[in-house]
């Protein structure tokens, strides 16, 4: 198994945040992580990559235990709500950042940047500063800064969800696109329905700090309490 | 109908009692500079201005004051970037947000006063040293007020302008979510130190530019810590201003306001250095 998560739990002081949380992913594949806000979604990305601890259980990443290792040293990329461009580089440094402090020969920094841009559709965009770019622009930007590292995890949380519509369908397929292009695993956390339906190859709800996985999508459009039943017979008494 | 009237009484206002004197006050010294008006004066004249430049004075006291504001900020600067990294939640609540508050009740008199009393070569530093065993004679220690290298002038500055950055970076810290960056500085690979100096410190450097300009500006203007623990040459343009405008020789008089022209313009450079760059500052 690619990623294995063991029954990963939180305590925020009183509050059980994380419930002995386990699920694994295979390689290559996204596992979408819906739940509504403050089920406890972005703590547990956060534990996987290091940025919050966990009070007890185990990540396995290609067969290693990473919950020791420091944040810097699990090679997970942590994708923010919001995109988080560096305010002092333009859009060349931004996703050239992870190379850069690796030591990349500059040549190779160059080259890859600029396949980047082109991948992501922003050729031309290199030398603009982060407040000249629009919020999918923004997106699309953080997505190439971690991207270029190739890492073997991606935890994506919520990170379309302050773009507008039209946008955000675009992200989605653009998602897709490079997910399959580059053989991604990720973790794409959401709170939409029909986001985590189109995102993730498999699918778990979260409520209360439980986790629930689905063998596949339709048991998990069978399950009464993700609510997909109520959207479908919404739409059809409509 | 009324938003137009409204807009023009809200300008006079703001010219009445903000820009009228700041301008009358120039306009009267660039005259009196010129010869224009003033008792002594017999009509328009370069020579005051000629005399001004002729030595080496003016020069010096302008590369002295830009030295003492740039050297002070700078240890400021410093001290405070590291202060707020290593301790960024200290100065939200609890008994570090009421200390770093202290130095700005201090006013600058009193605070070169204390240094004075503090550095002095007879001062509490030095009675400090001589009963730790440190020095033989309290004479032995060195003098640090109205000494060569302005260690005095500097200290007391940086003690004074401790505060307003402190609470600057603190309050940039939060605003920019700083630690929302950091974190995703590591999660990228970054090591810690290489976040502070690619990350942290050059988004609240960039943020702040404007405010060490305009503060630059500030300190360019003190008066009381250099004329109490200064030497008596070089004089900053404060000083050297004050002192030919109400001491001894009347002559020097045009001179004084010629110096305080020149300082205005400097001022009103930086000033619009500063709003350049805070152009584009919380657009992101």
């Amino acid at each position: 198994m690619f990623l294995e998560v063991k029954n990963i739990s939180k305590k925020f002081k009183s509050q059980q945040v994380l419930k002995e949380i386990c699920f694994d992913v295979d390689a290559h594949q996204t596992l979408s992580v819906l739940g509504k806000s403050g089920c406890g979604k972005s703590t547990l990305l956060k534990i996987i990559a290091g940025i919050e601890t966990a009070d007890g259980g185990m990540v396995n990443l290609q067969g290693q235990n990473v919950l020791a290792l420091p944040a810097q040293e699990r090679k997970i990329v942590y994708l923010f709500q919001e995109a988080l461009l560096f305010p002092n580089m333009n859009v060349f440094e931004n996703i050239a950042f992870g190379l850069k402090i690796r030591n990349t020969e500059k040549h190779i920094i160059k080259t890859k940047v600029k396949d980047m841009l082109s991948q992501l559709e922003l050729d031309g965009f290199d030398k603009k500063m982060p407040h000249e770019l629009s919020g999918g622009q923004k997106q699309r930007v953080a997505f190439g800064r971690a991207l270029i590292l190739n890492p073997p995890l991606i935890l994506l949380d919520e990170p379309f969800s302050s773009l507008d519509v039209e946008t955000r369908s675009n992200m989605q397929q653009l998602y897709k696109k490079i997910a399959k292009e580059y053989q991604i695993t990720a973790l794409f956390v959401t709170h939409d329905l029909k986001e985590a339906l189109l995102m993730g190859d498999k699918i778990c709800y979260m409520e209360n700090g439980v986790l629930e996985v689905y063998k596949d999508k339709q048991s998990f459009i069978r399950s009464e309490k993700t609510g997909v039943q109520n959207e479908i017979n919404f739409w059809n008494n409509l | 109908m009324f938003k137009p009237l409204n807009k023009t009484l809200n300008f006079s206002i703001l010219m009445l009692f903000t820009l009228l004197p700041l301008l009358a006050g120039l306009g009267y010294a660039i005259a009196y500079s010129f010869g224009l008006v003033g008792v002594l004066n017999k009509g328009f004249t370069l020579e005051n201005w000629k005399i001004l430049f002729s030595t080496s004075e003016v020069y010096i006291s302008v590369l002295y004051t830009s030295w003492l504001a740039f050297a002070s900020l700078s240890i400021c600067i410093f001290i405070s970037l590291a202060v707020v990294l290593a301790f960024p939640k200290k100065f939200k609540s609890g008994i570090f947000s009421y200390l770093v508050y202290m130095p700005l009740a201090f006013p600058s008199i009193v605070a070169a006063f204390f240094f004075f009393q503090f550095l002095s070569n007879a001062g509490i530093l030095a009675r400090l040293c001589h009963q730790l065993g440190i020095i033989n004679q309290i004479s032995d220690f060195p003098n640090l007020v109205n000494d060569s290298y302005h260690i005095g002038i500097i200290s007391t500055q940086t003690f004074l302008s401790l505060p307003f950055f402190i609470l600057l970076y603190a309050s940039l810290y939060q605003a920019e979510k700083l630690e929302d960056y950091q974190k995703l500085a590591y999660a990228l690979g970054a090591s810690k130190k290489q976040t502070i100096f690619k990350i942290s410190i050059p988004i609240l450097l960039k943020r702040s530019l404007p405010s060490i300009i305009i503060y630059f500006i500030f300190k360019l203007g003190s008066y009381e810590v250099p004329l109490l623990l200064g030497k008596s040459s070089p004089e900053t343009i404060s000083v050297l201003a004050v002192r030919k405008l109400q001491k001894f020789n009347l002559l020097d008089i045009p001179q004084g306001y010629a110096i305080a022209v020149i300082y205005a313009f400097l001022v009103l450079l930086l000033l619009f250095i500063a709003f350049k760059k805070s152009k584009h500052q919380y657009e992101v």
